[in-house]
């Protein structure tokens, strides 16, 4: 099991803003946590970090608690968390994943360069790689913070709304280098905010509402009656219907 | 009990010190009295305007308007003296303190508007720069025959001392048009603060209200610079909003204990200032405030340190007293003596090692707990060591029991939590139960005709590991509708 | 000038020496403070270390101590704490926690210096602007001769912040740029924060006697400020700022003797004058960068403007002939590319000088005096072919939105209008490729074929 989560509990304030959570991700899937807003998505991406403090819980990360395994999980926030004023260039950002084995304080080896390379290759962006990242776009900005993941080279990644407000052809890009991750032996999940393409890009999935809804391969668990159960019991119109093609698609030959 | 007491302290303690306030009070001379009320009439808008500061966050920017008012002095002074006009005139200086601090201001929001430079570091060039300036020009100053006796320094320092009769007049009178401006517009000025969209979109001119602000705070700075001087007359913004926060959270009630601990604090520190030696008023005024404060931290009704252990020391009190009668209700229930909370004057007995739930207490705390409910009539001691509830005892004891296990169908039903999440969300929440939510609870759970009776625990009783198989099998049943209690 | 301007070369050297160390050690950090939107903690911190640095002076009756330094680094611990303590648990925004504590621990050291002001040699401007002039007095003897103290202390400070930039420039980068993903990859943002605070109050200690509480902080924030806005890249941003302190120093002593001199005042205080310099500088670089000056976009703007009218009024001349109209009054132009007469005049006698259009007077009637009649305006070779190519491009793109792109026919031409003017050969190339050839545009208009100058 990459992730085991068993009975987490975060509460700001009295208010519990993540209960009970029991959580199993095998081993090189694709997952998709979903959940309205203020479900707790984020919270439990940091409370799986050990960012954020816990009423109770534990988490095992490939078995191990997340000190031990730190050099192996790699996280990528929501855009918003940095400013992206900042002076560097976007290969200064996507070297910033490496520090992690190169050191703080030793000079970089040519393998660590040559992650940071690759990483940025792989995405998409290595012509890109000495612009200030002041000047790049939403979905450029999105793929830096992917190849930075990537240059940890770490075996679980955890993502944190990749696909907010980015373009089409980003969106499948990124989506597109995920899988090549998965097929590779990675972990990978991914808080996704658009129902729409979930049962598209994800094989397994989460639904979380404060508490977990459901969790399981995508096509067990992303049924009508969980999502009415995570949701509230009101899909909206436009969900339902887009639910209903997506159902009559699937079933032509 | 003890908070009576140190409350009677604190209050002794004020009206001693403002007994000897009113004494010294009329050992100073007339002068000293304007000067005096004058001040504390400008702590009092100070805090008003402070709050409206602090709620609309731009507490700093009051920093950088008055660091940038020194150049204005300087050249106020300097064109002054150059037409041989009387520099010194707090009618000369002021406008042209005014006038570059709006313009500190201004450059803020110009920095901010046509670069990338963000609000924190504009305003800390602001304040750097213009002082520098001002500095540069005050040593120039101190080379002109008039400037060396022109006490501009008081400027930045404060110096009530050298406050004259009309300068003292002219604070007064600011600072209430700016107290009677705050009670006329006290409309808009709620409204703004606090709904700013709901304000825009019926058409309020909020830009307008944000710079009558800023005009106010140039105007207390401008006033204020005599009595505590630049460097700190944020404080007299600051410090009273903050601590009103300590007090209350409602608006009037915020402005208007803010306005009084500036008063307060401006007037102890400008007397502080006048009886002894050698004590700047700035910082005199500044050092009370930071005490009120402080004060304010700790005592303070709403959020107060020391309150806020009380309250928790209360809620500990509580539910440890939750604890202690569900665990004997259990027990008793267990041996099938259940407790009937109509007519029954005595409980059967029960000796407090059984108790389960307890069993990971201290001695202490059982003790303590234990004797507190004899104290109020809950508990009775019929043997050696064998106690018993009383008919209140029994009553509180249902209630509790109740409380508990409809909290704990509630989470098994609706929120759909395993069973061993169920009693943990149990003993968290229903702390935080009040009686509406309870018979809201009870009104879906229940139903009418089983209003009084005690849900069956949804774990065996007598053992806190749930089997899950027999939970499932016991939530499998009758949703919606009570287990019929078994009577012994 | 220079020879007019009293300067002492020991005395002033020493001073500028001292100025240029204190003002690089806070521009040094001072970097990491900015970025981080902590400008105004090291207004807080440099305030508050008031009342260790008054009973160290008291204790100890030396303004360089360890019992300062200790003071120091304890009272930044402290300001740093107490702030996060009271934003906490006062629920009050940073700002006004700041604002609480700094003004708090200044007034106590103010009281501090007043009242023992006759026992102690430490006078309240002395807080506000330091005497870095008075600095030369206290030398001690060293292997090269006397040095002042102050300098020997700020130059210990300079190499401590310098080698602390340097050595930790990895975890600083990564704290202040991304937090989380620096506490994910095993730092702890807040020790670096507290390592920071701590340093931020040495360096004010050790400033103190050269530019004062108050003035510190400019240097602390102007030139990495200026840096910020002049580079891209934060070890060039660390170095500029140094280069932008020194200047600033160098250039604050001397205005701070000459330019009282000028009004016929001895000089006054060089922290003072190193503050307004630099504010001068700033202003400079907010205006002029090349990022996002104020100025720099003006002109770019203006001249982008001046080249697509330019073009227009090639185009307009080009269609003119194609449609065999009259030459036209520079009011008619004017209206028609909705532009001002007076810019109409000149773009035109810009473009004669460029030589792209001939400008030709005649007088339509026999016996008028020269001046009086229409001037024309003629296409050069040159601006002929220009003209070709733009018409080329706006018909080539009318064609390609309407037919591929998919464009409503009525706006095709407004799109066009603007992508006409950035549309180079190559691409040119490929629009008439996309389109296939095509001889006409959607109006009906013959496209023009591409010309390229050769012979």
């Amino acid at each position: 099991m990459a992730i085991s989560i068993r009975a987490m509990t975060v509460a700001y304030q009295r208010k519990p803003v993540l209960w009970e959570v029991n959580l199993d991700i095998p081993t090189g899937t694709l997952v998709g946590l979903v959940g309205p807003n203020g479900a707790g998505k984020s919270t439990l991406l940091k409370a799986i970090l050990g960012m954020v403090p816990t009423v109770s819980g534990t988490v095992a990360l490939f078995g191990q608690e997340y000190r031990k395994v730190r050099s192996r999980v790699a996280y990528v926030p929501q855009r918003s968390s940095v400013d992206w004023d900042f002076p560097a260039t976007v290969r200064d950002v996507v070297t910033m994943g490496t520090y992690g084995s190169a050191g703080w304080f030793w000079p970089l080896s040519k393998r660590d360069r040559n992650r940071a390379h690759e990483a940025m290759e792989q995405v998409g962006i290595l012509d890109l790689a000495s612009r200030p990242i002041n000047q790049l776009s939403g979905g450029q900005q999105q793929r830096a913070f992917l190849a930075r993941a990537l240059a940890q080279q770490a075996d679980l990644f955890l993502m944190d709304e990749p696909f907010a407000a980015v373009d089409a052809a980003t969106e499948h890009a990124i989506v597109e280098c995920l899988r090549t991750l998965q097929k590779s032996g990675k972990t990978i999940l991914v808080v996704h905010h658009d129902l729409h393409t979930v049962p598209e890009y994800f094989d397994y999935l989460v639904l979380l509402n404060v508490r977990t809804v459901a969790v399981g391969p995508m096509a067990e668990t992303f049924t009508d009656e969980n999502l009415r159960r995570t949701y509230g019991g009101r899909l909206t119109i436009l969900d339902e219907v887009s639910e209903a093609i997506r159902r009559r698609e699937a079933t032509r030959p | 009990m003890i908070a009576t007491m140190i409350a009677t302290i604190i209050f002794a303690t004020m009206m001693d010190s403002i007994a000897t306030i009113f004494t010294a009070w009329f050992g100073f001379d007339y002068n000293t009295r304007v000067v005096l009320a004058g001040t504390a009439l400008l702590g009092c808008a100070g805090g008003a305007i402070g709050v409206l500061l602090l709620l609309r966050k731009r507490a700093l920017i009051g920093d950088a308007i008055a660091h940038a008012t020194l150049p204005g002095l300087a050249i106020s002074f300097l064109i002054a003296t150059g037409l041989q006009w009387d520099g010194k005139s707090l009618w000369i200086l002021l406008p042209g303190a005014a006038a570059t601090g709006l313009l500190g201001a201004m450059t803020v929001i110009a920095i901010r508007t046509f670069s990338p430079i963000k609000e924190d570091a504009a305003m800390g060039i602001v304040l750097s720069v213009f002082f520098g300036a001002g500095i540069a020009m005050m040593r120039i100053i101190q080379q002109i025959p008039e400037g060396y006796a022109a006490g501009l320094e008081g400027f930045i320092y404060g110096k009530t001392a050298s406050m004259r009769f009309q300068d003292a007049w002219l604070i007064g009178v600011c600072g209430a048009i700016i107290v009677a401006l705050l009670v006329l517009f006290r409309r808009q000025i709620e409204l703004l603060c606090f709904d700013e969209s709901l304000a825009r979109t019926q058409g309020w001119p909020v830009t307008l209200v944000d710079i009558g602000l800023m005009a106010a705070t140039t105007t207390i700075v401008i006033v204020g610079l005599q009595a505590v001087g630049m460097i700190l007359i944020i404080a007299m913004l600051i410090i009273p909003a903050a601590a009103a926060r300590f007090w209350t959270w409602r608006f009037w009630p915020t402005l208007a204990t803010s306005s009084v601990i500036g008063c307060v604090g401006a007037s102890i520190g400008a007397m502080a200032s006048t009886m002894a030696e050698k004590v700047p008023s700035g910082a005199a005024i500044v050092i009370v405030l930071v005490v009120l404060f402080s004060l304010s931290a700790i005592f303070g009704r709403r959020n107060g340190i020391a309150w806020r252990l009380a309250r928790r020391f209360r809620q500990r009190h509580e539910t440890d007293g939750q604890h202690l009668l569900r665990s004997i209700y259990e027990w008793l229930e267990f041996q099938g003596k259940k407790p009937q909370d109509f007519g029954q004057t005595r409980s059967a007995s029960f000796q407090l090692s059984e108790l389960e739930f307890v069993r990971n207490w201290s001695p202490s705390r059982l003790a303590r707990t234990a004797r507190r409910f004899e104290r109020i009539g809950l508990m009775v001691q019929v043997g050696r060591m064998h106690w018993a509830l009383t008919a209140s005892g029994i009553q509180q004891c249902v209630r509790a029991i109740r409380q508990h296990r409809l909290l704990e169908l509630y989470f098994a039903e609706i929120a759909n939590l395993s069973p061993e999440a169920i009693d943990r969300g149990a003993d968290y929440s229903e702390h935080a139960l009040d009686d509406q939510m309870l018979a809201e609870l009870e009104r879906d759970i229940a139903g009418a005709s089983n209003a009084y009776e005690v849900p069956e625990s949804i774990h065996p009783i007598g053992s806190r590991e749930p089997q899950v198989a027999q939970v499932g099998a016991q939530l499998g049943t009758d949703h919606g509708k009570f287990p019929k209690a078994n009577q012994e | 000038m220079i020879a007019t301007i009293q300067m002492d070369f020991w005395l002033d050297g020493w001073i500028i020496v001292t100025a240029i160390l204190a003002s690089v050690s806070a521009a040094i950090l001072g970097n990491f403070l900015v970025l981080r939107r902590l400008s105004l903690l090291s207004d807080a911190i440099s305030h508050s270390v008031l009342p260790g640095l008054a009973a160290a002076y008291l204790i100890t009756a030396n303004r360089y101590s360890w019992t300062a330094l200790i003071g120091a680094i304890v009272v930044g611990l402290i300001t740093v704490w107490l702030t996060e303590m009271i934003g906490q648990y006062g629920r009050v925004d940073e700002g006004a926690s700041t604002g609480i504590v700094f003004t708090g621990l200044f007034a106590v050291g103010l009281v501090m210096i007043v009242q023992a002001a006759d026992r102690v040699d430490l006078d309240p401007n002395c807080v506000l602007f330091g005497d870095i002039e008075l600095s030369p007095l206290d030398s001690i003897e060293t292997f090269i001769g006397l040095v002042p103290r102050a300098t020997i202390v700020l130059t210990v400070c300079c190499i401590v912040n310098a080698l602390f930039v340097v050595l930790w420039f990895r975890p600083l980068r990564t704290a202040t740029f991304d937090p989380q993903l620096a506490s994910s990859l095993g730092l702890s943002p807040r020790s670096l924060h507290y390592a920071l605070a701590t340093l931020v109050a040495v360096t004010s200690v050790c400033s103190f006697e050269a530019v004062g509480n108050v003035l510190v902080v400019t240097m602390f924030i102007v030139p990495p400020t200026i840096a910020f806005l002049l580079v891209n890249r934060l070890p060039a941003m660390i170095v500029v700022s140094a280069i932008v302190a020194l200047l600033a120093a160098v250039l604050g002593h001397i205005s701070a003797v000459a330019v009282p001199e000028l009004f016929g005042y001895k000089s006054t205080s060089t922290a003072a004058m190193i503050s307004v310099v630099s504010g001068g500088f700033l202003a400079m670089a907010i205006l002029f960068n090349l990022k996002t000056g104020v100025v720099v976009q003006a002109l770019r703007r203006s001249q982008l403007a001046w080249s697509i009218l330019s073009q227009d009024l090639l185009a307009l001349l080009f269609r003119d002939s194609e449609r065999g109209q009259p030459p036209r009054a520079i009011a008619d132009i004017s209206k028609t590319l909705l532009s001002r007469p007076w810019v109409t005049a000149m773009a035109l006698r810009g473009l004669v000088w460029q030589g792209y259009i001939k400008r030709e007077e005649s007088s339509n009637q026999a016996g008028a005096p020269a001046g009086n009649g229409l001037v024309r305006y003629e296409l050069s070779s040159v601006g002929r072919r220009k003209a070709q190519n733009l018409i080329r491009s706006h018909r080539l793109w009318e064609q390609y939105l309407a037919t591929t792109a998919g464009a409503q026919l009525d706006r095709v031409h407004a799109q066009a209008e603007t992508l006409e003017h950035f549309t180079n050969p190559a691409l040119r190339q490929q629009l008439d490729s996309e389109t296939q050839q095509p001889q006409s545009d959607p109006h009906g208009k013959a496209i023009p074929p591409e010309d390229s100058g050769k012979i």
